[in-house]
């Protein structure tokens, strides 16, 4: 871990340099039982936030088990030898503990929070299930059930759908293209036993850090961790796949939706192993505010502002250690599709040859801005914090966020919009009504039709 | 620009149903201590500031109290599609300034439209405050409508609507919900409007609705961060005072709400089974309930959370964890309203289980839930987890406005959750039991359901 200590924000958050930061003398990091431990020492509010985080991600789901891990996090309530999952989930909730996990195809995020004066408990409790996990195949099955239910009806929610069958069109092949909460065949296969030996690995072989925000009362966590969880520092992650290639995607996708009487439209691309990490971070994430960043973006000005067709338009750019995404996602009615998106390409190409002086300072201004108000909640820096850790950079970075942004030309911007969402790059899928696509091969576009039930 | 109705709800849940237990606390350990500073103009709009300096920012909340409940036939959404036309432009500020002067010197604004409300909000670098006074202040006073883009937002407004409701099985639910349950009343038109509506409502009609409303003795200002309290007073004097206030607002308002009243319909219960795209049954089933400040809303908001928040809670044992479950989620909801308010469970069935059966064995299981369910230990529960909710919301200084604003707007008093923390504490179980009789086992409700197979 790149753990040095903050610097003076004031120094740094230029140009708001009078910047009354505490940050600076409140976090602090250890090394408890070999396990880096960073913690925001807060004691504004009587509560505590606790976030486990793994190297070991999704990636680790055989190929037809996926969404193992995400289940695992998710039945670690469902029962112990010791306790049955109501007396599990009556104890945490009791104490007003909120409890949540996130996993991603790199690392996985297993985060607490509740009030102090219930922190030993809650923490004692968290860890025993960490330790004895039963995964009883009665809570298990309906848990899966739960899963299934939720997918079958995904149908009901058409961005949701239409993003989920983005990621698999445009990452297909990388070997990031599943989603990490598995499909209805794949959770279909997974039992008890499987679920107890990924948590082994968490527990014993996982690489691990913990982010604590809260009083000095958290320190308790020390021996917590030792005693209960029976922590130590792992050392093994499976391995993450490199992104040589983009999958090629010269048709459109055009997913069919029944009864669909608006359209969702997705353009975007997987970048690359050696696109991230580089020290473009800044720009790409530039490229993407200046884009669909915020009402005075490029996309929401001509779509939304001039043209009256549709109600957001929002582009973004991510990366993770070992590949990262930029997307654009938008919608319309039926039918405006053509005008959406030809409107969208055309936006694209136009910030891609030549930026106007005004927008470009409106959007460097409006990204360090929110860069800064980003930070303003205790619990939003540390998770900052963690996804820095796990792509290896340094946390001075954050303050010389605002420096770099200046750093940059027009021309590095118009550069990088061109990189990132030039129209040879791209999938392109649109999710809709069946009817539309004989609108779009009127217009000349090759469309390769699919059901939506297939990305289930 | 909207959030509307989902956000609202949630915001208001989280708010209403969860902010008391510091108080609930014998030891008072956790009573906050926020530094108010009131002022009120001549003009009758209320500011309030809170000096916040961990960081060089701050929020600003503008409060309007008027949302779809003024509303009539014929423009339904006004409320809704003027949140939108908000940040299309006023006098001394045009077209797109105002999203130009926000995000251009590094912040972010947005809105959101409820039935008794309209909120707009804007988070800055500090040294912007004078800026947003000056911006918030013209458009007020001078607001454009432009005919243009009044035409390009009524189109962005049809297109959200079947976003947010249409396409939405969940949304339908909520919508007809509403509706049905608050049918007759002034809550029982819908926040974001009918269609017809929208697609015909004039430029003037809505002009004349807002000269009507938005004026600074219908808002409340909320300022939460780094600035000098001296200064914003000052400086919205300056801004702000020479406004003019809408003259007989309060019998104005009155008179409206009055004409319908707010008496639920005497043939209060209803089923409603509605076409949707899910091949899973989802529902809703909605009781009389009371409105915000009321004693049993009080009551209320924690039998909701005691039935349906949270895995522990007694209708998810019942039917999502159970032997046999019946059920993928159930939640509960105690939706209170400045005129009345609603008590509703919504969840969603598991494949191949009966709707009709489970429905029976709902509404059989809520009337045992009444002796069953309600303990000292679930109400303790639920206690805590209003403390965390609290707590979580006031880490930043739009949490703090948001907080503050809300009890200003609702109780005409921003230290009212004092009194609130009060009343929640004064709830026993046998209170809750009582309650319990009284607003679910066995009255009258509305009941919606949607899915594909209807």
């Amino acid at each position: 871990m790149n753990f040095r200590k903050i610097l003076l924000v004031s120094l740094l958050l230029s140009p708001f340099s009078y910047a009354k930061n505490y940050l600076d003398e409140n976090l602090q990091s250890y090394k408890w039982n070999g396990i880096d431990i960073v913690w925001m020492h807060d004691d504004t509010l009587p509560t505590y936030d606790v976030t486990f985080y793994f190297q070991e991600g999704a990636l680790g789901d055989k190929p037809k088990l996926f969404g193992m891990t995400d289940l695992m996090f998710n039945q670690l309530t469902s029962g112990t030898k010791r306790y049955s999952q109501k007396q599990i989930v009556e104890s945490l909730e009791f104490y007003g503990a909120s409890y949540r996990s996130k996993v991603t195809h790199e690392f996985s995020l297993f985060n607490v929070g509740g009030l102090v004066k219930d922190f030993v408990p809650t923490m004692k409790m968290i860890c025993h299930l960490f330790d004895n996990a039963d995964f009883p195949k009665r809570e298990l099955n309906q848990t899966k059930s739960r899963g299934l239910s939720r997918l079958k009806n995904l149908v009901t929610d058409h961005s949701k759908i239409a993003s989920r069958a983005f990621r698999y069109e445009s990452l297909n092949g990388t070997g990031f293209e599943n989603p990490t909460e598995g499909t209805i065949k794949s959770l279909k296969n997974i039992s008890s036993r499987d679920l107890k030996k990924r948590l082994e690995f968490f527990n014993k072989q996982a690489v691990k850090r913990v982010y604590i925000k809260g009083p000095k009362e958290v320190k308790e966590l020390k021996g917590i961790l030792a005693n209960d969880c029976k922590w130590k520092q792992g050392h093994i992650a499976t391995a993450v796949p490199v992104v040589k290639s983009l999958p090629e995607h010269k048709k459109i996708i055009f997913v069919s939706l029944p009864n669909a009487n608006q359209v969702q439209l997705r353009i975007g691309r997987v970048l690359k192993t050696d696109e991230v990490n580089i020290g473009t971070e800044e720009l790409k994430t530039f490229a993407a505010n200046h884009l669909g960043g915020g009402f005075t973006s490029q996309l929401m000005q001509v779509l939304r502002v001039q043209k009256g067709l549709t109600y957001s338009a929002g582009a973004v750019v991510a990366e993770q250690g070992n590949y990262g995404r930029a997307l654009i996602a938008t919608f319309t009615k039926n039918k405006t599709l053509l005008e959406l998106l030809e409107s969208t390409l055309a936006t694209i190409k136009k910030n891609s040859q030549k930026i106007d002086q005004k927008s470009f300072v409106l959007s460097r201004n409006n990204l360090k801005g929110n860069y800064l108000l980003g930070l303003e909640s205790t619990t939003d820096f540390l998770q900052n914090l963690i996804i820095f850790d796990h792509r290896g950079k340094d946390y001075e970075e954050i303050y010389k966020f605002s420096k770099k942004i200046d750093s940059y030309k027009k021309s590095d911007l118009e550069k990088m919009i061109k990189e990132l969402f030039g129209r040879q790059k791209q999938t392109i899928l649109v999710a809709g009504d069946k009817k539309l696509v004989q609108v779009l091969k009127k217009a000349g576009f090759e469309v390769e039709v699919k059901d939506y039930k297939q990305y289930l | 620009m909207s959030q509307l109705l989902q956000r609202s709800l949630i915001v208001f849940l989280l708010v209403f149903g969860g902010q008391a237990c510091s108080i609930l606390h014998k030891n008072h350990e956790y009573d906050i201590a926020l530094n108010v500073k009131k002022k009120t103009l001549e003009n009758g709009l209320t500011i309030l500031v809170v000096e916040n300096k961990k960081l060089p920012i701050f929020s600003y909340y503008t409060y309007f109290k008027v949302g779809s409940k003024f509303e009539v036939p014929g423009i339904t959404g006004s409320s809704h599609l003027l949140e939108h036309m908000m940040f299309k432009g006023a006098k001394k500020y045009g077209a797109g300034e105002f999203d130009k002067l926000v995000e251009g010197n590094g912040g972010k604004n947005n809105a959101y439209t409820s039935n008794d409300l309209t909120v707009y909000y804007e988070s800055l670098p500090s040294e912007h405050f004078d800026v947003i006074a000056d911006l918030e202040a013209d458009r007020m006073q001078n607001l454009l409508l432009e005919k243009e883009s009044f035409e390009k937002e009524r189109n962005v407004v049809l297109e959200e609507r079947k976003l947010r409701y249409e396409n939405r099985d969940s949304g339908k639910l909520y919508l007809t919900m509403m509706k049905t349950a608050f049918k007759g009343t002034p809550y029982g038109s819908s926040v974001i409007g009918e269609i017809e509506d929208l697609k015909t409502v004039s430029r003037k009609e809505v002009l004349d609705y807002f000269k009507k409303y938005y004026a600074p003795n219908n808002a409340v200002v909320v300022v939460v961060g780094d600035v000098d309290a001296k200064h914003v007073f000052k400086k919205m004097q300056e801004k702000f005072g020479d406004i003019k206030p809408t003259k007989n607002l309060d019998k104005l308002k009155q008179k409206h709400l009055s004409e319908l009243g707010f008496d639920f319909r005497k043939d209060f219960e209803k089923t409603i089974h509605l076409k949707g795209t899910g091949p899973v049954p989802q529902f809703m089933l909605a009781f009389q309930g009371k409105k915000v400040g009321h004693k049993d809303a009080f009551t209320l908001d924690i039998l909701a959370s005691i039935l349906g928040e949270g895995k522990s809670s007694y209708l998810t044992e019942k039917f999502v964890i159970a032997k046999n479950p019946q059920l993928s989620s159930i939640q509960a909801a105690n939706y209170t309203l400045q005129e009345s308010g609603i008590f509703f469970l919504m969840g969603e069935l598991l494949p191949e289980r009966k709707l009709n059966s489970f429905i029976k064995d709902l509404k059989k299981e809520l009337s045992q839930s009444c002796e069953k369910a309600i303990t000292e230990r679930s109400l303790q529960k639920v206690l805590n987890q209003y403390l965390v909710g609290m707590f979580s919301g006031l880490d930043t200084n739009a949490g703090i406005a948001s907080f503050l604003g809300d009890r200003e707007v609702y109780f005409g008093d921003y230290n009212f959750y004092k009194k609130e923390i009060d009343m929640y504490r004064s709830i026993s179980v046998d209170q809750l039991k009582t309650a319990c009789q009284q607003y679910i086992n066995n009255k009258e409700s509305v009941l919606i359901t949607v899915w594909n197979k209807n």
